[in-house]
């Protein structure tokens, strides 16, 4: 805690301030990490896609290459992306022990850890419900999403 | 330009700059597509076709494609204006493709994007070289277009996506999409190929009847003799990156003056002549690499007829008899050849 803050007398302007600072670094690596993985994926899907037959269609009919890209190839390079994040969901409880213990955060990571050490099991169990839940919800999704940005797989 | 065409390409050099080395894919390649005419440009795979007809969009891969030299003059009809396709800008292009010119390809299971439907598609095409035109005006185009080129129910089908249909609808669907905006020219790669021999029939019909009733001019390319015998009204054989033959079709059927168009004349099958078992002549030896072509004439190697000259020498365009060009030695004014 930042010497002369006082949670106790604090308004909500000074308390965000204050929070917002130490979430800086945990988020920070948060997102690096998580990052690296999506990005080098879109690169090379992006990439496949542009090669294919109907971008050079696209482009036959006289499309600005704007719309070549954002239109025509994006959302074809989109498919195993969305994908993939929905199944990433889990990860957000998976990496956390990890961030948490290391910056000291009070959370749901960090309870596990602590819950661990302490051999809690109805905390433990708690948390490990809570992950399952997360990639079955994951999984719910990225099968409603894949309908979504492509018409080949839409049911019905 | 000359009157009567409406595309005129002029000594066109496309060469390719691949990791694996240079490839000097056009050499030098020329001719004209008269108005309201069939211009065939057949040669095997690798021989220049595609590039050409790229090379007219002004779509070659960038940056390993660089056209070293050459014109291509194109007629505008609405404005009767001449420029020259390789000095427009990008955004004069961008007007240009698609509405004058426009092009088909080989594979309409792959040339649609499978994430929007086919009336989406079409309706693009129409909206993106009518800035004015609203959303239902260009749907009602596209609806149009799918019946001119005998989709059944096109109000129903406007709405499917590519997968929902199959391979000749497709295509129907590219060559609907390719006519929505009246273009002058039409380029079709090989728009056929793809397809059973049926639906390759009814393709070539449809496009035979658009451009009588659109009248346009169409730049048909493929490696099928029978398919330009029918529906070309002149052919240019293509061998190796340069023209090696170009006359109307008649002459090229009856009276082929190239060694390379002899041999591939020879080499279909036909159901009219000789016993089932007879023997059907090839052309001997393989198409030379790419990336080290031969010197001289590039089908010496492979030429019945060789002699020393065709060997180092470049044979010129000859004009055997009017509108007949012939790249070969054995028909140049000199006689060298029996020496």
């Amino acid at each position: 805690m930042t010497p002369g803050f006082h949670p106790e007398v604090a308004t909500i302007f000074e308390k965000t301030i204050e929070y917002g600072r130490h979430l800086i670094l945990p988020l920070m690596l948060l997102v690096i990490l998580g990052m690296g993985g999506f990005v080098r994926y879109a690169r090379s899907s992006m990439l496949e896609v542009l090669n294919m037959d109907y971008i050079r269609t696209a482009r036959a009919k006289g499309l600005p290459e704007a719309v070549v890209v954002r239109k025509h190839a994006l959302r074809n390079a989109l498919i195993p992306i969305v994908t993939l994040l929905a199944l990433s969901l889990p990860g957000i409880l998976g990496s956390a022990p990890i961030t948490e213990t290391i910056f000291s955060i009070n959370g749901l990571g960090k309870l596990y850890i602590d819950a661990l050490g302490a051999n809690d099991q109805m905390t433990l169990m708690a948390n490990l419900v809570l992950t399952i839940s997360l990639v079955i919800v994951g999984n719910l999704l990225a099968d409603i999403l894949y309908s979504v940005v492509d018409p080949r797989v839409r049911l019905g | 330009m000359e009157k009567g065409n409406i595309l005129e390409i002029k000594n066109l050099q496309v060469t390719f700059y691949t990791e694996d080395g240079i490839v000097h894919a056009l050499q030098g390649v020329s001719y004209e597509v008269p108005d309201n005419e069939t211009l065939g440009v057949v040669g095997e795979s690798g021989c220049g076709k595609s590039v050409t007809a790229l090379t007219v969009m002004r779509l070659l891969p960038k940056p390993q494609a660089r056209v070293e030299s050459g014109e291509i003059w194109f007629k505008d009809k609405e404005t009767g204006q001449e420029i020259n396709i390789l000095e427009q800008s990008e955004e004069h292009m961008r007007h240009i493709r698609g509405n004058k010119i426009s092009m088909i390809f080989q594979e309409p299971m792959t040339a649609l994007n499978p994430v929007y439907t086919v009336g989406d598609q079409i309706m693009e095409a129409v909206m993106v070289h009518n800035p004015g035109i609203s959303n239902k005006e260009a749907r009602e185009r596209a609806i149009e277009m799918l019946k001119v080129v005998g989709i059944p129910a096109p109000e129903k089908r406007v709405d499917d996506y590519p997968h929902q249909m199959s391979g000749g609808m497709r295509q129907r669907v590219m060559i609907a999409m390719a006519l929505s905006t009246n273009p002058e020219i039409l380029i079709a790669d090989e728009p056929t190929t793809a397809l059973d021999v049926t639906i390759q029939a009814q393709i070539l019909d449809l496009m035979n009847r658009l451009q009588e009733q659109f009248g346009m001019s169409i730049i048909l390319i493929t490696h099928n003799l029978g398919v330009v015998a029918q529906n070309a009204d002149r052919i240019a054989v293509m061998y190796l990156g340069r023209i090696v033959e170009k006359a109307a079709v008649r002459d090229i059927f009856h009276n082929p003056k190239h060694p390379y168009t002899e041999g591939l004349l020879a080499s279909v099958p036909r159901l009219d002549k000789g016993g089932q078992k007879e023997h059907l002549p090839g052309i001997m030896g393989n198409l030379p690499s790419p990336y080290n072509p031969p010197p001289g004439c590039k089908f010496h190697p492979r030429c019945p007829y060789v002699f020393d000259r065709c060997r180092v020498e470049e044979p010129p365009e000859v004009e055997v008899s009017p509108g007949h060009i012939v790249c070969c030695w054995l028909h140049t004014k000199e006689e060298t050849k029996h020496e």
